[in-house]
């Protein structure tokens, strides 16, 4: 087990810039998850460390190892492939043997090893198949248990349950989950699926265009986003950005949404008061828009509003609602028991202590900046 | 400098298993154009080589011989091409629309390719023989299924420049009319069924459409065939030394001028020769072919 | 689009033509190899299309013939030799062509694969001539080197869709897993390319097996014959028909059985180049 450090790392194919001035930290025995959408460089960032391409700019280091000029067999790590990168030509066993067997391992230790991986990831009376003869699911534990009998340093898994169904991806989620638990392993993963990123990770590096937008724990991304890109990315369904202004009220702050205006909580005065008159994105996400009867009435009036319900979608224990307020379009999550039907419409409150204000230039959380009162 | 060595030092694996591959091709290539350059242009004079000289491409010049075989091979090739093309385009619009059998049909057109060369040739050998020979009886109405009698006396096949080249050029087109078909073929299957329907509810007729639609879109596998088989007439050498040996080709000459006439030299001079003549023709149908293709897409 | 009475008769009209031509000399090179020596010897009588008395018997002869039993182990060697020769050289350098990308790449490929359109009966002399000088003229090893000249390019055409066809991902997993990029060309792409590599040495084996020109201009003063010179040789003796019809039906066999078999790989050797 060791610990990763990205350093200002680089990557260029020719002149587009892949990856931008990377820094990261996994730190030894961390789960830690790269997502992004597609193109976003996460992938490229992960066969860095794996050594399969080159760094351009910056350092890699591997526990206390410069990594950069190792080459991918001597790097100790094990990777997972989406594809899984089963031999075809070798059975389970074999291919499970395959990387002890080039580090000459005695036979004894070999078998062993196996046995173990075969318990660990439950490929009982599998060993002797090939590839072509295992179910999707068979093969992405044969896949794991090729990687984990070398007992990397780092574990790098690359969209490993992208090609599962849905079913058997929740249950190698959880799978995942208690092998970490279990080996206590370094793990750097890649996905494009927040959700498997939130509930997998102790960490979420969520990255752009090449660049890390933000770093932190599922919990910490989710309810304080750096920037409004992680706050659209983070959650489902989607974060609500309603173009807005801030503007003075009788000695308080309210921010105009147009249809309505909503108060400024007293311990970000101070951090908006510089944003006054000026465009920003108000960010609020669907579940923390309420039923305006369904909620404690002692939120002051001023931060509710009627909307136009327009589809309810029911999902059996709560029902997503697209409404309209006005001209702007507003998703929210009500109880399963509130009453909406489209076409009538709903007075609502918006939860103003977990909003969140958005330069509408950079797209940097207002309430998150350094001197901001909500920083961790 | 820093930069070559970190490369290869990046690629080392890559250039070490290439380098057999090219040094074995690269260098029988360049051995290959060396010795032929350097015997053409050697003279074998009374005391000892000379070098360089034009003397075989003179003697040559003025050899009967030799003009001869330039010319039957300038026909064998303009003969051969568009006849190469036409039996693959035939053929290939034969098996091009789904039928019952199709496939045993493609595997059957097939198989001329899958007979060697040499082969085919002894067959047409024995069936264009005279007197007798299977040909010369059916032509001269004498089997019972063909009772027409076409010609009264029988062909000497081998005996006459004419013949004997025909007879070859059949092979040669026999044999390779599998080529040309999976190419022409591989290209009329690359054309979407929709454009040709489109077109028709257009109102063009069956003729227009081939013309208009079917031969434009063709224009790349045909502009393959073409090249591709007149560099194989130009070179080809078994049919007309097995049919046509009294009525050589530049081909066959290289032999005759190697083995009877004992002239490695003037043999590299007529190879020399055929080489460029592969060259510039080549050349010339690339770019008639690109010239034609502009004049077709015009409006 | 619809089919009209008269396009219908003029495609079956075709097709019966052309399954005619290309039928009817294989029929005949049958017909003669077993023919008996009346209905190829007719004193000037029609010759029949059936023979008179089918007959096995230019089998038998070439079975006891010690030249064709020779010339057919000759090609055999030499076929197998240039298999050997040409699959060693050609299938690394086609698994650098595709795995490694490096500037230039492409056109070295197509400078390798090119080589087969250089004009055989050009290079028939410089080669004889040079062979001459290091004794490689009427010897196995000789005549397989010349055709592997020929059959390298196709092994690297081939070879290159075949690894094109695996994933990056196994090469990249295997060294990930610690084996350098020797073994796992060696260990784990070899295998699973396989069956795409037979395929290709069939197609080579053929090349050879059925080449004339160069084993012609390298055998032709020695004592040395592959089956398509000995036919050749033969030919210049005035032989009987049958005769010929034997040998070339014993030279054409392993090629049409093995073309069904690769008929697929066949083809793209065939058109290499051709379709992109």
């Amino acid at each position: 087990m060791a610990t990763v450090i990205f350093k200002n790392v680089c990557k260029r194919f020719g002149n587009t810039k892949v990856i931008q001035n990377l820094n990261l930290t996994v730190e030894d025995g961390e789960f830690v998850t790269l997502v992004g959408p597609s193109g976003c460089g996460k992938t490229t960032t992960l066969r860095m460390l794996a050594g399969l391409e080159e760094t351009t700019e910056g350092d890699i280091y591997i526990g206390d190892v410069h990594a950069n000029p190792v080459p991918p067999q001597k790097r100790g790590i094990a990777m997972v492939f989406q594809s899984y990168a089963l031999f075809p030509h070798m059975t389970v066993a074999e291919n499970i043997a395959f990387g002890l067997k080039l580090k000459k391992s005695p036979r004894d230790a070999i078998l062993a090893k196996i046995d173990w991986a075969v318990e660990l990831l439950n490929l009982h009376k599998l060993e002797g198949r090939l590839p072509r003869d295992l179910s999707g699911g068979q093969r992405q534990r044969v896949a794991l248990a090729r990687a984990l009998v070398l007992e990397p340093k780092v574990l790098l898994l690359d969209e490993p349950l992208s090609n599962l169904d849905a079913t058997l991806r929740l249950r190698m989620r959880a799978e995942l989950k208690r092998i970490h638990r279990r080996l206590k392993s370094t793990i750097l993963y890649v996905t494009h699926d927040q959700v498997e990123a939130m509930s997998l990770s102790d960490r979420i590096a969520i990255m752009e265009e090449g660049k890390l937008s933000q770093v932190g724990t599922p919990l910490d991304v989710y309810s304080k986003p750096d920037n409004m890109f992680v706050a659209g990315f983070i959650g489902s369904p989607s974060i609500n950005l309603i173009p807005a202004s801030i503007r003075e009220n009788d000695g308080g702050l309210i921010i105009d949404l147009g249809p309505c205006q909503c108060g400024i909580p007293e311990p970000w005065r101070e951090t908006c008061r510089p944003y006054r008159d000026r465009e920003v994105v108000f960010g609020i996400r669907p579940e923390h828009i309420h039923r305006r009867d369904s909620y404690a009435a002692d939120l002051p009036d001023i931060n509710s509003v009627d909307v136009m319900v327009e589809v309810v979608e029911p999902l059996g224990d709560r029902n997503i609602v697209e409404a309209r307020m006005d001209g702007i379009a507003l998703t929210l999550v009500t109880e399963a028991t509130a009453e909406a039907a489209p076409g009538r419409s709903m007075p609502v409150i918006f939860d103003m202590d977990r909003a969140h204000i958005f330069d509408s230039d950079t797209g940097e959380n207002i309430l998150c900046l350094p001197e901001s009162g909500r920083v961790s | 400098m820093h930069y070559l060595f970190q490369g290869i030092r990046k690629n080392l694996f890559a250039i070490l298993i290439l380098t057999p591959a090219f040094l074995y091709l690269a260098g029988f290539l360049l051995i290959i154009l060396f010795k032929v350059t350097a015997l053409a242009l050697t003279e074998a004079g009374p005391e000892g080589a000379i070098f360089p000289s034009a003397v075989n491409f003179i003697t040559l010049a003025g050899n009967p011989e030799f003009r001869e075989a330039l010319i039957r091979t300038v026909w064998f090739t303009l003969i051969g091409t568009p006849l190469e093309l036409f039996t693959g385009i035939a053929a290939a619009f034969l098996v091009v629309e789904e039928f019952r059998g199709r496939g045993i049909i493609r595997s059957v057109l097939v198989l001329p390719l899958a007979v060697p060369a040499i082969v085919t040739a002894i067959i047409l050998y024995i069936l264009f023989d005279y007197p007798g020979g299977h040909i010369n009886d059916i032509i001269t109405g004498r089997h019972s299924f063909f009772p027409f009698q076409v010609l009264s006396y029988p062909i000497n096949w081998r005996g006459s420049g004419f013949f004997a080249l025909m007879v070859s050029l059949f092979g040669k087109v026999w044999r390779d009319m599998p080529i040309s078909m999976l190419i022409i073929l591989a290209g009329l299957q690359a054309i979407n069924r929709d454009q040709l329907e489109a077109a028709a509810t257009l109102g063009a007729t069956a003729l227009q459409r081939f013309m208009r639609i079917t031969l434009p879109l063709l224009a790349p596998a045909i502009a393959t065939v073409l090249v591709l088989r007149s560099i194989e007439l130009w070179k080809e050498f078994i049919f007309p030394f097995i049919l046509a040996g009294s009525y050589p080709l530049l081909s066959t000459l290289i032999e005759r001028a190697y083995h009877e006439w004992r002239n490695p030299r003037e043999a590299s001079a007529i190879a020399l020769i055929l080489l460029l003549l592969i060259i510039l023709s080549t050349v010339l149908i690339f770019y008639t072919l690109k010239w034609l293709r502009k004049r077709l897409v015009r409006i | 689009m619809k089919k009209t009475r008269a396009t219908k008769w003029v495609w079956l009209t075709g097709m019966v033509v052309m399954i005619g031509i290309v039928m009817a000399p294989l029929f005949m090179m049958v017909k003669y190899s077993i023919s008996d020596r009346s209905s190829v010897v007719t004193g000037g009588a029609v010759i029949p299309l059936w023979p008179y008395h089918p007959t096995l018997e230019q089998f038998r002869a070439l079975a006891a013939m010690d030249r064709f039993a020779e010339a057919a182990l000759t090609s055999l060697e030499i076929a197998l030799l240039s298999v050997v020769i040409s699959l060693i050289i050609g299938t690394p350098a086609a698994y650098a062509l595709v795995r490694h990308r490096f500037p230039g790449a492409l056109v070295l490929a197509t400078f390798l694969i090119s080589v087969r359109f250089f004009p055989d009966i050009v290079s028939v002399i410089p080669i004889v001539e040079t062979f001459t000088t290091v004794g490689l003229v009427n010897s196995v090893a000789g005549v397989a080197m010349a055709h592997s000249l020929l059959s390298i390019p196709y092994v690297i055409f081939i070879a290159m869709g075949v690894f094109e066809a695996i994933p990056r991902d196994l090469d990249e997993q295997a060294q990930v897993l610690g084996a350098s990029k020797a073994y796992s060309f060696i260990r784990v792409i070899l295998p699973v390319a396989l069956p795409g590599l037979a395929a290709a040495s069939i197609y080579v084996f053929l090349l050879s097996w059925d080449e004339f020109i160069f084993a012609y201009f390298l055998l032709i003063f020695g004592d040395l014959s592959t089956l398509p010179v000995l036919l050749q040789k033969i030919l210049s003796w005035t032989p009987q028909h049958n005769l010929l019809a034997a040998i070339s039906v014993m030279l054409s066999i392993p090629v049409i059985l093995f073309t069904f078999i690769v008929q697929k790989y066949m083809q793209t050797g065939a058109t290499a180049g051709a379709i992109k």
